[in-house]
């Protein structure tokens, strides 16, 4: 009996996690594929995706939403990565500066927008710093940009929101590399950006993948600080469509069709990049 | 035995899908049924209920969304209610389709949480259809107020009152008193029409080599109101796109951004406090909260007028917050006492003028106003309400009053883009939108 119970054990462990994410996370999902899938009057179709892909602005969400992350991805680990190595050193200081490169990451998104909205409206702090510095005369108009001069600010934004994020797992998988491998190439003469390029990125791989697919995520679903910087519709993403049915418009009659299409297409686009980028990864690793 | 235990955890999963699934149906909610009659709440049961001694009531609003309005509320208002009466408020301040689906939800399940509500005036036909909202006739022939006539279209149906507004608002004109030079000669901005505006705005553009009008047009903001008021002004309707008084009000707002008078940082801003507090806008015509703030700020810097006139009058979209009874509330005694004491006229002028400087839509209130700042902005903003074109706003005759908005925003955005020239066909498309958004 004891015996039996014993393997009953990691199953009886297992379903409280199991039912949770069933009702909170498969269901909603299969609910939203489901809402997708149907018309107004809950026939099966596939007009909701034809009406979201005839959206003038759809086009324009799903360009901006793919630069962004293409953009911001690429930029962040970069400059993640130097930061990491920089901070990997220690020396006098270097604690300081990891602490200080961590702010941003504790600042809300809202509250980001806030700052930078403050800096960039006419009035603002950098224009008043860049007046008193004596390198312009009147106001710069930062907020006036749209298109893609809009989506860079947007992405240099978020890059100084959330490089701590992918510096502190760069960081970390750099803390615990093996000393003794970049040690054994500057022993056979290669430089420093040798050891860095054959050495430490390769072993930092499945790292650097982590982090990589954390950000596309999490770039992908970028909304909130364009809408707070430009308002809704300046600078489209795929998820701010999401958030234009559900919130600005959300009593229109097909709000919550287009919303949840939105949500299933957003979806599908971030699973197939993550797909797309794992397996130009893994072809990578076998050449 | 393990066979069984994976069974047994399969029939779990389904039976928590399954009870997931048991939610109630959300309510109907096509079309606001017309209402003919009071709704008979607890009219069947002949033996009186006993005294239950109530220790507070949940008063949800629409109103007072901005944290300092809150604030003044909570700690200037409430208290005294509370004191007088020991009945705490739980105020919850949520937005217009919050309320809605709160209240649906609260007649769905019989269980109602709010005992007060405040809403727009814009959205009031549709609680007084769902019958959200029960008919204040009773206590309002106890009451010794006047209350203004302008919002009875939407606080009555069928005979009954279902809200007293407590708060109205129009449209004002705001200048810099650095503008003041550059007004064309013979103009004022007591009398001052829409003409004379552009050519306010276009002189001061010229004079200052930049331009000086703030026209805030951040999306799904106010283009639709500030649009609507010049469009009244010139003989048009509320919401209309293609009109003649359209054209003429396109027109207008055209010719000064082809004379780039008009601030390109106003499609950034949702009001223009923060545009006329920097001086860097001198002119403006907003929502009188939003003016009366910056006038309150520096009343010595600011001079404020009525809404500017077009060749039928001073065109305004006026609205107005109310105060109601929730259908099903069980402490109608307290929310009865909280909607008298909200409606006095110590109150509501304390609260008019602590919030910002609403219109106070009760006579007895109005006649007490002083040269306070925000007396003054009152004052202004009641001349228009009575003396100009005010028209409400139709909210619940469309399917998403959001999706009107953009309407207007785009046809702003395009005639900024096409610098000025107004695109005739453009309108036609954009009424063809606004009209598929009506209700049938």
């Amino acid at each position: 009996m004891k015996n039996k119970l014993k393997q009953f054990t990691p199953y009886m462990l297992l379903a409280p996690a199991l039912i949770y994410y069933i009702m909170f996370w498969i269901r909603p999902v299969i609910k939203a594929v489901f809402e997708s899938l149907t018309d107004l009057e809950g026939s099966l179709s596939i007009a909701n995706y034809v009406e979201v892909f005839k959206e003038p602005v759809f086009a324009e969400a799903f360009g901006n939403s793919m630069i962004f992350a293409i953009v911001s991805v690429i930029l962040q680990f970069v400059i993640a990565f130097m930061l990491a190595l920089l901070l990997n050193k220690k020396f006098k200081g270097s604690n300081l500066l990891l602490f200080v490169a961590l702010i941003p990451m504790a600042v809300p998104p809202t509250a980001i927008a806030v700052l930078w909205r403050t800096a960039f409206s006419s009035y603002g702090w950098l224009n008043n710093m860049m007046q008193k510095a004596g390198l312009i005369e009147t106001p710069i108009q930062w907020l006036t940009v749209r298109g893609k001069s809009a989506l860079s600010f947007l992405i240099l934004i978020d890059t100084w929101t959330v490089l701590p994020s992918v510096m502190i797992i760069l960081l970390a998988g750099l803390q615990n590399l093996n000393k003794e491998y970049e040690e054994a190439g500057y022993v056979f003469g290669a430089s420093r950006w040798q050891v860095i390029k054959d050495i430490t990125i390769p072993i930092l791989k499945p790292t650097i993948v982590t982090a990589i697919i954390l950000r596309m995520i999490s770039a992908m679903q970028v909304w909130l600080i364009g809408v707070m910087m430009f308002g809704f519709g300046r600078v489209p993403f795929l998820v701010e469509r999401i958030a234009y049915y559900s919130d600005v418009v959300p009593l229109l009659d097909n709000s919550y069709k287009m919303s949840v299409t939105y949500s299933v297409v957003v979806t599908v686009i971030v699973l197939v990049s993550a797909m797309i980028y794992l397996k130009l990864n893994s072809r990578g690793r076998k050449t | 035995m393990k066979k069984l235990l994976i069974l047994t955890l399969v029939v779990l999963m389904i039976a928590a899908v399954a009870f997931t699934g048991c939610q109630k149906e959300e309510a109907e909610k096509t079309e606001a049924p017309k209402v003919t009659e009071a709704p008979t709440e607890k009219a069947e049961d002949p033996t009186p209920e006993p005294e239950v001694k109530i220790d507070s009531i949940t008063v949800t609003s629409g109103l007072w969304s901005q944290p300092l309005e809150q604030q003044f509320i909570r700690e200037e208002v409430l208290p005294e209610f509370e004191a007088a009466t020991g009945v705490t408020v739980n105020l919850e301040v949520v937005s217009g389709n919050d309320i809605l689906d709160m209240l649906e939800a609260q007649k769905a399940s019989g269980e109602w949480a709010t005992d007060v509500v405040m809403t727009h005036s814009g959205d009031m036909p549709k609680y007084i259809g769902f019958e959200y909202v029960t008919p204040l006739n009773d206590l309002l022939a106890d009451m010794d107020i006047t209350i203004l006539e302008a919002f009875n279209g939407s606080t009555s149906e069928g005979g009954n009152t279902y809200y007293i507004p407590i708060s109205a608002d129009v449209y004002l004109t705001i200048a810099n008193n650095k503008a003041l030079p550059y007004l064309p000669a013979g103009a004022d901005m007591e009398t001052l029409t829409w003409e004379q505006y552009k050519e306010w705005a276009i002189a001061m553009a010229v004079g200052e080599g930049t331009p000086r009008v703030a026209f805030p047009a951040e999306p799904v903001t106010a283009v639709v109101y500030q649009m609507g008021g010049i469009g009244l002004s010139y003989g048009a309707g509320f919401p209309e796109i293609n009109t003649d008084g359209l054209k003429s009000a396109w027109g207008l707002v055209g010719e000064m951004m082809a004379a780039d008078a008009i601030l390109e940082a106003s499609f950034n801003y949702g009001n223009p406090i923060d545009m006329m507090k920097s001086e860097e806008a001198w002119l403006s015509f907003y929502h009188m909260v939003p003016v009366g703030e910056v006038y309150s700020s520096a009343p010595a810097k600011f001079t404020i007028g009525p809404a500017p006139a077009g060749p039928v009058g001073n065109g305004t979209i006026a609205g107005a917050w109310g105060i109601g009874i929730t259908a099903g509330t069980e402490k109608k005694s307290a929310a009865d006492d909280f909607v008298k004491f909200i409606t006095s006229e110590k109150i509501l002028y304390k609260i008019s003028a602590g919030t910002g400087g609403f219109i106070p839509p009760v006579e007895e209130v109005i006649e007490v106003l002083g040269n306070e700042p925000t007396d003054e902005v009152i004052k202004k903003g009641l001349g228009t309400l009575n003396a100009g074109i005010p028209h409400g706003v139709p909210g619940s005759n469309y399917q998403d009053w959001g999706a009107v908005k953009t309407v207007y925003d785009e046809v702003f955005q395009k005639l900024w883009d096409d610098d000025g020239v107004v695109d005739v066909a453009f309108l036609d498309t954009q009424q063809a939108k606004l009209e598929a958004l009506l209700l049938p």
